[in-house]
C-alpha cells in the first residue's frame, strides 16, 4: 500500500510516496511541491532513503513504449518480482518476460508475439496496476 | 394439364426454387468463400435426411413493387432432418435471395420450424446469413423478428438452440443469436453488430471496419457474444456436430450415452508432474484432459474470459459440464467476464440435466476500481446464484487455492455441492496468510521487538494451522481429501452415485437472478 509523506528539507517541501515491502523501504517517487533551484533539489534527493539513487542506477527503464511497439500490460495489480528480459532481447511468442506477484501467485507474463523487446517499463519491486505497461515488443 | 403434366411441372418448379436467387448470385456467394443455404444444409445434415418445409412460401407484400422481385422461399430454407442419426430442425437464410433479407413470410417459416422443434423436442439450429430486415416490408419485418425472439425465449431451456453466423447479421437480427444457447461464427465472412460502421461513422465520427466492429475475433475474445469461431464453414459444421454429440435432444430426454472405452480405474500419475511446486501457474486444461474420457473436450468460450475454463466432456460415457479456474490467466481469479461466462454455462447445464464438475483453484476475485465500477458485485453474484439454483449432480474438486468469496462461488458445499473433494495441497481459507497475519496478529507484530521477523513467523503459523484442507474437512465442508492421481476414479464414482439425484426447490414462477 502506498503511503504519502510530506518531507520538509531545508525549508523546501517534498511530496514522497512510500511503499512498505517488509525488508526496508523504497521510495517510489520524489516530487517537489515548491519549485526550488536545481542545487537544493539535488541535495534532498541524495539524502532521501537509499533506494532513490538505486532507482536511478537501474538498467534502462522507460516511462513509455516506442510508437508501433505492442504493449504488454499487467493483467492485474501486483508487484514485479523479476524482469527476465532487457531492451533488445529477442523473444518468441509465449516466452516469459517478467514475473508478476499477484493474488498469492507468481504469474508468468509472456510475450504475445515473436519480436524484440523495444522497452522495459518496470523494474523488480515496482508496484503496478492493471493496464500498466510492463514491456513493449517491436 | 394432365395429372402427369402437373407432376412434371412440380419437379420443374422445385428445381428452379432450389437455385434460390439464381446461378449468378450463387457464384458471387462462392467467390466470397461462402456456401449457399442448401449447400450448408446438405453438409450439416446426414445425407438424404433433410425434409424441407415451406419451399413454396412467398411474400404477400406489394408495397414498393415488392411483387416484381422474385423471392424463392422468401429467402430462407427451413425443415428437419437428422445429424448423426438424431433429429434436428434448422432454418438456413439464403443470401442469394434479396440478400437473405427477412420479410414477414421469411420469419413465419422460421417460427414454424421452431414451433415444431419445441413440440417434438429436438434441437433447433439457425444458419444466419442476411442483410437484415427487408425494408420494403417495413413493420412486418420488425414483427417477424419479434416473433422469432419470442420463440427463442419460449424454446430456451426446452431444446438446445445453436445459432451460426455465416454472413452479415446486423441490427436487431443479432438478438436471435443472443437469445440462443450457443453462437458460432465463421472467421472473415461473418460479422455481427447492432449498428454498422457507416451509421457509427455518421453519428460519432468513429471509423471502424465491419470485421473490427463485429467479426469473429471480436465476439469470441472481447464481447463474448460468440462461443466459438471457426476458420471456415466446413470446420464450423464439424463443430456443430461435435457439440450436439454432448447434448440431449431436449430437457426431458436423457443424456446421450456412449460406450466408455477409457477405464474408470485409470490413475493419472501424470497429474503429479502437471502441478508445479511453489506459486507458479499451470494450464488447467491439461488437468481436465487427464480426468475425462479419452482426453476429449468441447470448450465453450475458449478465447473469452480465459481465467475460467468451461467445457463439455464425458466421464463414463456420459456428458459432464466442467467449470475450472485457469491459474495461467489472471492467476485464475474470478472477475466480471469469468462470472458471466461460468454462470451462463452452469445454467445451461442445469436446464438440460448435465452434471457439473468443478476444479477449484482460485485466489479470489480480481481487485481493482474498474471491476468495482463495472459491477463485480452483481456479476459475481450470478455465479453464486447459478450454482445454488442448479439441481443437477454437483461435484467440486479443490485442487489448489480456494479463498474467500471465490471459494464459496466455486460450487462449494454451502451452495449445495453434493460431493466436495480436496487435494492435500489445497488451501481453503477466508484470506491469504499475508493478509490474515496482518489482522489477527497485529498486536503481536506491533509489540514485537522485531516486527519483520514476527510477521514472517506469524504468516508461517497461519499457513500451517489454517490454510490446509483438513480444517475445512474437519467441519464437513470437504467430504474427503484425495490423492490427485485418483481424481478421475473419485469423480466417476460420485457421478454414478448421483445419477439418480432428485432435488426439490420451493415453488415459484422463477427466481430473480442478478443481471
Amino acid at each position: 500500500m502506498m503511503k504519502k509523506f510530506l518531507i520538509s528539507v531545508n525549508g523546501n517541501q517534498y511530496e514522497v510516496e512510500v511503499e512498505e515491502v517488509g525488508n526496508g523501504q523504497s521510495v517510489q517517487s520524489v516530487q517537489p511541491i515548491r519549485v526550488a533551484a536545481p542545487a537544493p533539489a539535488a541535495a534532498p534527493a541524495a539524502k532521501a532513503p537509499a533506494a532513490a539513487p538505486e532507482a536511478k542506477a537501474a538498467p534502462a527503464v522507460s516511462k513509455s513504449a516506442p510508437a508501433g511497439a505492442e504493449k504488454v500490460s499487467a493483467p492485474m495489480p501486483g508487484t514485479i518480482l523479476k524482469v527476465v528480459v532487457d531492451q533488445g532481447s529477442v523473444v518468441k511468442r509465449g516466452d516469459v518476460v517478467c514475473i508478476l506477484e499477484a493474488m498469492k501467485m507468481e504469474n508468468e507474463i509472456v510475450a504475445p508475439k515473436d519480436g524484440t523487446i523495444a522497452s522495459v517499463n518496470v523494474q523488480p519491486g515496482a508496484s503496478v496496476n492493471a493496464g500498466d505497461i510492463l514491456v513493449s515488443i517491436a | 394439364m394432365t395429372f402427369v403434366d402437373k407432376i412434371n411441372d412440380l419437379q420443374d418448379k422445385k428445381q428452379k426454387l432450389e437455385l434460390g436467387g439464381g446461378k449468378e448470385r450463387i457464384a458471387t456467394q462462392h467467390e466470397k468463400g461462402k456456401l449457399t443455404a442448401r449447400e450448408r444444409i446438405n453438409k450439416l445434415f446426414d445425407e438424404g435426411s433433410f425434409v424441407e418445409v415451406g419451399t413454396f412460401a412467398e411474400t404477400s407484400c406489394i408495397d414498393f413493387d415488392m411483387q416484381k422481385k422474385k423471392a424463392p422461399g422468401d429467402g430462407v430454407v427451413t425443415g428437419y432432418g437428422t445429424i448423426n442419426g438424431r433429429p434436428v430442425f434448422a432454418a438456413a437464410q439464403d443470401f442469394t435471395v434479396i440478400a437473405g433479407s427477412l420479410g414477414g413470410m421469411h420469419a413465419k417459416k422460421i417460427v414454424n420450424v421452431m414451433n415444431m422443434a419445441a413440440k417434438t423436442g429436438a434441437p433447433f439450429i439457425a444458419l444466419n446469413d442476411s442483410g437484415g430486415a427487408r425494408i420494403e416490408e417495413g413493420v412486418e419485418a420488425l414483427g417477424g423478428y419479434g416473433d422469432i425472439f419470442k420463440m427463442n425465449t419460449m424454446l430456451s431451456g426446452v431444446v438446445p438452440q445453436i445459432t451460426v453466423i455465416m454472413g452479415p447479421c446486423a441490427g436487431g437480427a443479432s438478438y436471435s443469436p443472443a437469445l440462443s444457447d450457443f453462437v458460432f461464427m465463421v472467421e472473415n465472412t461473418a460479422q455481427m453488430f447492432i449498428t454498422g460502421p457507416s451509421v457509427i461513422q455518421a453519428i460519432t465520427g468513429e471509423e471502424v471496419t465491419m470485421d473490427e466492429l463485429g467479426g469473429a475475433k471480436i465476439h469470441t475474445t472481447k464481447s463474448g457474444n460468440a462461443h466459438r469461431s471457426f476458420e471456415n464453414e466446413d470446420q464450423c459444421f464439424d463443430g456443430i456436430k461435435k457439440l450436439l454429440s454432448f447434448l440431449p435432444d431436449n430437457n426431458l430426454a436423457g443424456l446421450p450415452q456412449y460406450e466408455c472405452t477409457d477405464s474408470l480405474n485409470r490413475t493419472a500419475e501424470a497429474i503429479y508432474d502437471l502441478i508445479p511446486e511453489g506459486k507458479s501457474g499451470y494450464d488447467v486444461k491439461s488437468l481436465i484432459l487427464q480426468i475425462v474420457d479419452n482426453a476429449d473436450i468441447f470448450e465453450i468460450h475458449p478465447d473469452f474470459a480465459q481465467n475460467v475454463v468451461t467445457c463439455f466432456a464425458r466421464i463414463n460415457g456420459k456428458t459432464v459440464g466442467i467449470v475450472a479456474n485457469q491459474p495461467n490467466v489472471k492467476a485464475g481469479c474470478l472477475d466480471i467476464d469469468a462470472s458471466d461466462k461460468a454462470a451462463r454455462f452452469v445454467r445451461f447445464c442445469d436446464s438440460f440435466n448435465v452434471p457439473l464438475v468443478t476444479l477449484t483453484d482460485v485466489p479470489g476475485y480480481l481487485p481493482g476500481k474498474d471491476q468495482e465500477y463495472d459491477g463485480i458485485i452483481r456479476h459475481g453474484a450470478k455465479l453464486l446464484y447459478a450454482f445454488s439454483e442448479a439441481t443437477v449432480p454437483k461435484i467440486n474438486v479443490i485442487t489448489g487455492k480456494a479463498y474467500g468469496g471465490a471459494y464459496i462461488a466455486m460450487n462449494s458445499k454451502h451452495l449445495g455441492a453434493d460431493i466436495v473433494y480436496a487435494w492435500p495441497s489445497a488451501e481453503i481459507a477466508v484470506m491469504g496468510p499475508d493478509g490474515a497475519a496482518n489482522i489477527i496478529f497485529r498486536k503481536d507484530i506491533k509489540d514485537s521487538s522485531d516486527p519483520v521477523q514476527t510477521r514472517k513467523d506469524k504468516i508461517q503459523e497461519y499457513t500451517d494451522k489454517v490454510t490446509n484442507p483438513y480444517v475445512a474437512a474437519s467441519k464437513g465442508f470437504v467430504d474427503d481429501i484425495i490423492d490427485p492421481a485418483q481424481t478421475r476414479q473419485y469423480v466417476a464414482a460420485a457421478l454414478e452415485m448421483l445419477s439418480s439425484k432428485s432435488e426439490a426447490r420451493p415453488k415459484k414462477k422463477h427466481g430473480n437472478i442478478p443481471l
